[in-house]
């Protein structure tokens, strides 16, 4: 076979293992009909790519393990009570730092109140003793 | 199409079609969702067990197909079957595994990979299980892009179109993979087979 032969017999090869797939036009089909005809190499491609076709086909393993259902509810359970548990802790953690939050707001507060009760202090930084002092400073305050 | 209005089902009527299984497992019934995985479980298997051969990872590929389909039942529309959307799930979670397996190092794909030193020399001593055993070796010995068209067009026997759309490509690129792939497993497996193969 010289090259412009196998060149058009790969493409007729390509059609044939199209024909398989997909929708060959008129044209396509009547080429392809006129090959095999012809050819009795084709025939045997043929054959070949069909029996192969069926061999893979056979040839899979549609279970897994016994107990597979089983297998994956157990997970999806597990599942869920972890995320479950990280739930409470989340609630928990909200619960607990809502008290400490609202302890530490009204004291903020309460300073904020008593601190412009003593008078003189007009800004926000003084009244919650958040001006730039030094710690010797800080220790000689008195508090109340 | 699965919207949560939908009436549960009535524990008085027969067996239960995808969509009232979908609507009962949205409302909690885990029995519901184990029904569907025993009705899916071989699809998603031959999908798993194709792309990875029969190992551990592909238990732990087709759990996880379940898992992602349970955490997703609310999104879950219906434009594609259950079927389907599970083996985009898997086909998805199988193509991830190998990439895995890649980026570590194992089963690196080459061309000489084309070879098939692992897969038994069997000539002659055919039987239905160690041709089924060379085929799955031969399917795993394919490049991942040329196994998943294989799998989901000849084992799980998909349409070309619907294998274009599960893999998100088109179906010039389906259909040239395919050739391409069938090619290459005779490559492989003419010299196990012999005369009689071709």
């Amino acid at each position: 076979m010289d090259k412009k032969g196998k060149d058009m017999y790969k493409k007729i090869v390509k059609l044939l293992y199209r024909s398989f797939d997909d929708d060959l036009n008129q044209k396509e089909k009547k080429q392809l009909a006129e090959a095999l005809k012809n050819s009795e190499e084709l025939r045997q491609e043929k054959e070949q790519i069909l029996a192969q076709r069926q061999v893979v086909s056979k040839s899979a393993t549609r279970s897994f393990k016994p107990f597979f259902a089983e297998r994956v509810m157990s997970r999806i359970k597990t599942l869920g009570e972890k995320e479950s548990s990280v739930d409470v802790f989340y609630e928990s953690f909200k619960a607990v730092f809502r008290h400490v939050a609202i302890a530490g707001a009204v004291i903020l507060l309460a300073l904020f109140i008593y601190n412009l009760g003593i008078g003189e202090i007009l800004s926000a930084e003084e009244a919650f003793y958040a001006v730039d002092v030094t710690m010797e400073e800080v220790l000689q305050l008195p508090l109340f | 199409m699965f919207s949560k209005d939908i009436t549960p089902w009535n524990p008085g009527s027969q067996k239960l079609n995808d969509h009232e299984l979908i609507i009962n497992a949205r409302n909690g019934d885990n029995d519901a969702f184990k029904e569907l995985i025993k009705k899916y479980e071989q699809q998603v298997a031959a999908t798993v067990i194709g792309m990875l051969g029969y190992c551990t990872e592909a238990e732990d590929i087709g759990q996880e197909t379940f898992i992602r389909f349970y955490k997703s039942l609310h999104k879950f529309r219906g434009e594609a079957g259950v079927g389907t959307y599970l083996t985009r799930i898997a086909i998805n979670l199988s193509l991830n595994e190998l990439k895995r397996r890649k980026r570590q190092g194992k089963y690196y794909f080459t061309k000489s990979d084309d070879k098939i030193e692992d897969i038994p020399d069997t000539k002659g001593t055919f039987n239905q299980n160690n041709i089924k055993e060379i085929v799955q070796k031969a399917i795993q010995r394919l490049e991942p892009k040329f196994r998943a068209v294989v799998v989901l067009r000849l084992i799980d026997g998909y349409s070309s179109r619907e294998t274009a759309q599960i893999l998100n490509m088109p179906i010039g690129t389906v259909l040239s993979r395919l050739a391409r792939g069938q090619m290459k497993l005779k490559a492989i497996l003419k010299p196990l087979m012999g005369e009689s193969y071709g």
